[in-house]
């Protein structure tokens, strides 16, 4: 998969790159980091499942351990996509809220 | 009930690659969700469970342990492995009505498909540059032209010789469409072992029942010819008895 083909297309992998972007964290660390600023409670298999997809896209990558619980960190490339998605979401929030003024007065 | 068992036979229920390079952490993650407080369980259980549905039907790590795209094959390759026994046995349970030996030569050529690409994908070398597909129509034609032109006669349940080709042609695109792109030499190589073991197990089965149907349709046509021969030589050899010195 091409980070492209992650565009617009997973909200879940955005939270995650948008943890990672915190500093490295195990499957663990990242499940409650986003029920915590997400607000959503991933389950491992979506997890691994989206974690392998950014491994792919070159978006994220494991760190070496001694523990079973492999640290993962944002790459280059997945700090300018997130960058990206998130000033296009600010773009379309800025937009539509000034859309939803608009339409009050 | 016990929840790290099941939990563990679930995740065991990944796809061999998959378990090589995510299992220990994901073990590692499900024995701290086990301790986490306030996690519904049997969600954890469905949720991995999906997961691991999904990724027979979509792999994301290929046979070598790596992540690329050519693992979209394998999803493909286990659709063929239901397919195959599906299909075949499909044509088979209509071949009374329909026709007698469509589902043999579908089954051969689709035994002949994977015989190829996974020949290919053992030995071969260099990029495929054709289409395996065209072994189905090319195939077809020539078997068809043999089983229904060739001596054996046709079968008077049978469609038009026209009729079989644009069935099997039309088969044979769906399957292009379903499989075609699925199933070059490079992506049999990407396969699980175990997925190209059975592969190769269906294939061979596919080749067999097909060889021994083609044997008896062929035997059964060639009975009925000599019999209708028989019948139609009756009177005559009558004819020429009764006309004979003796008479």
């Amino acid at each position: 998969m091409t980070s492209m083909g992650l565009r617009g297309s997973s909200d879940r992998s955005m939270l995650i790159l948008t943890s990672l972007a915190g500093g490295p964290k195990h499957g663990y660390a990242l499940i409650q980091d986003i029920e915590e600023f997400g607000g959503l409670t991933l389950g491992a298999g979506t997890l691994y499942g989206c974690l392998a997809n950014l491994e792919q896209a070159g978006l994220i990558e494991p760190l070496p351990s001694d523990d079973r619980r492999r640290p993962y960190r944002i790459t280059g490339a997945g700090s300018a996509l997130l960058e990206e998605r998130l000033e296009e979401s600010r773009r379309i929030a800025r937009i539509g809220l000034a859309r939803i003024k608009r339409a009050a007065t | 009930m016990n929840w790290t068992r099941l939990l563990q036979k679930i995740l065991r229920c990944y796809p061999p690659s998959w378990q090589a390079r995510y299992g220990d952490e994901m073990r590692a993650l499900v024995d701290d969700l086990l301790d986490g407080r306030g996690r519904a369980r049997w969600t954890l259980a469905a949720g991995l469970a999906f997961g691991a549905l999904k990724e027979h039907v979509h792999p994301t790590v290929n046979a070598r342990g790596g992540l690329g795209a050519a693992n979209v094959q394998q999803r493909l390759a286990v659709m063929g492995l239901v397919a195959l026994p599906v299909g075949f046995a499909a044509l088979g349970f209509v071949c009374d009505t329909v026709l007698v030996h469509d589902g043999a030569v579908v089954g051969f050529l689709i035994g002949c498909w994977y015989a190829i690409v996974l020949t290919r994908a053992s030995f071969g070398s260099g990029h495929s540059t054709w289409e395996p597909w065209i072994v189905v129509v090319v195939g077809f034609v020539v078997l068809a032209w043999v089983l229904t032109f060739g001596g054996a006669g046709a079968s008077p349940s049978a469609p038009s010789y026209f009729g079989q080709f644009v069935l099997v042609l039309g088969g044979a695109l769906v399957m292009r469409v379903g499989f075609g792109a699925f199933l070059g030499r490079q992506q049999a190589r990407e396969l699980e072992p175990h997925v190209r073991s059975l592969l190769t197990g269906a294939w061979a089965a596919a080749l067999i029942a097909t060889a021994v149907l083609f044997a008896s349709i062929y035997t059964s046509h060639r009975v009925a010819a000599q019999q209708s021969v028989a019948v139609c030589h009756a009177p005559v050899s009558r004819l020429v008895a009764g006309s004979g010195p003796g008479s």
